[in-house]
């Protein structure tokens, strides 16, 4: 069941009908590799408690995926 | 002896909301000898939001974060249970379907990368109960919580789907016996397997409020005194949830929740910094005061 609402949901999309917070974040994968980033403030935090960076060294992998899949252009048109 | 180094999954809410969380999972597990070792180049787990947009990305991207795990030759651990839901499921799938396997890999070899099913993809609480054991966790909690009555919640994928689940033998009970390892009483309630309505926002704020108002009617008629959680997500709902509830519904819960392993490093003699204590939006200072 599960399965067959994602197929739905996926046609949805297609049809330009989704969620627009749903969107923003297949957009944010693309575009940092993320779906919620921080902000600047808990960075500097992260920062200060030794947490150790965030890297987005696989961005450009991740968006070569995205290319081959066809997401890149589902989530830049919007 | 079993070898607990695992490749530490982050994911993304944890990081942008959450460090508390990550804080204290880096200074609990090497005290119960678990290494854990960054992800280097890891991407999102490509969560349920992107299963919804395209199927073969969600996929590939879960796949990805796989191949590194099998680069490093480490196990997955997580903390949040939409990144272990879209990592387990996907190596699970890969594993047992050649013919879906070959598709991801294909797509995989655009970026040189090629999923072998080497590893394994673990929870905190499969870490925790299986690999560490309850009762090494149990030895070494120093200040117990003497029957602190606790609403542990697990979350949905912590158990679901059951297909996956069935065959690894899961269920509730793992989070339930780390919790009464800690001397906390893990207390039965209803709606203990409903979700916390957190996939919801974004969608429908108002469905998710009413379905997170459900699980914290459930727990305060059960009369425990705070709520655990393992999911970053979970967390936020039933946290911070209270204080929608309170603007929207005009109800007062008054429930503290904190993360399990905030939990187990309090009870292993670790105290919170004042930055910790205040990430809770509802205050955790009158139940925990003496071990802050």
């Amino acid at each position: 069941m599960g399965e067959v609402m994602f197929a739905l949901r996926n046609l949805a999309v297609r049809k330009g009908n989704a969620p627009a917070g749903v969107i923003a974040q297949a957009k944010s994968l693309y575009e940092t590799t993320r779906v919620i980033n921080p902000i600047r403030s808990t960075l500097d935090k992260r920062e200060s408690l030794g947490l150790g960076k965030l890297d987005n060294e696989g961005l450009e992998e991740v968006q070569k995926i995205l290319k081959k899949t066809g997401m890149d252009k589902l989530v830049q048109s919007k | 002896m079993k070898n607990m180094k695992y490749a530490f999954y982050l994911g993304c809410l944890i990081p942008a909301r959450e460090l508390s969380y990550e804080v204290s999972v880096k200074k609990v597990m090497p005290e119960l000898g678990v290494e854990l070792v960054d992800m280097k180049g890891s991407n999102c787990c490509a969560p349920f939001s992107v299963q919804s947009v395209d199927h073969a990305s969600w996929m590939a991207l879960a796949a990805r974060n796989l191949c590194i795990a099998e680069e490093m030759g480490l196990d997955i651990m997580t903390l949040c249970n939409d990144c272990y839901e879209s990592l387990l499921m996907m190596n699970t799938l890969l594993k047992k379907n050649p013919e879906l396997r070959n598709q991801v890999n294909e797509i995989l070899s655009e970026v040189g990368k090629e999923f072998k099913g080497k590893i394994e993809v673990k929870n905190l609480v499969d870490v925790l109960a299986g690999d560490v054991g309850v009762s090494k966790v149990k030895n070494a909690i120093k200040e117990p919580f003497n029957g602190l009555k606790v609403g542990a919640q697990p979350g949905c994928h912590l158990t679901k789907p059951k297909r996956i689940h069935f065959e690894l033998l899961r269920g509730f009970n793992d989070l339930d016996a780390l919790v009464q390892a800690t001397g906390a009483e893990s207390i039965p309630y209803e709606r203990k397997e409903m979700c916390c309505g957190g996939p919801l926002r974004d969608i429908n704020d108002d469905l998710a409020r009413q379905v997170s108002r459900q699980k914290l009617l459930a727990l305060k008629e059960a009369e425990v005194q705070a709520i655990t959680t393992v999911c970053p997500f979970c967390f936020l709902q039933l946290d911070l949830g209270q204080l929608e509830i309170k603007r929207h519904f005009n109800e007062d819960y008054n429930l503290p929740v904190i993360h399990f392993v905030e939990l187990l490093r309090m009870g292993m003699g670790m105290k919170l910094e004042d930055w910790e204590i205040k990430a809770h939006r509802i205050p955790i200072t009158g139940l925990f005061k003496d071990r802050l």
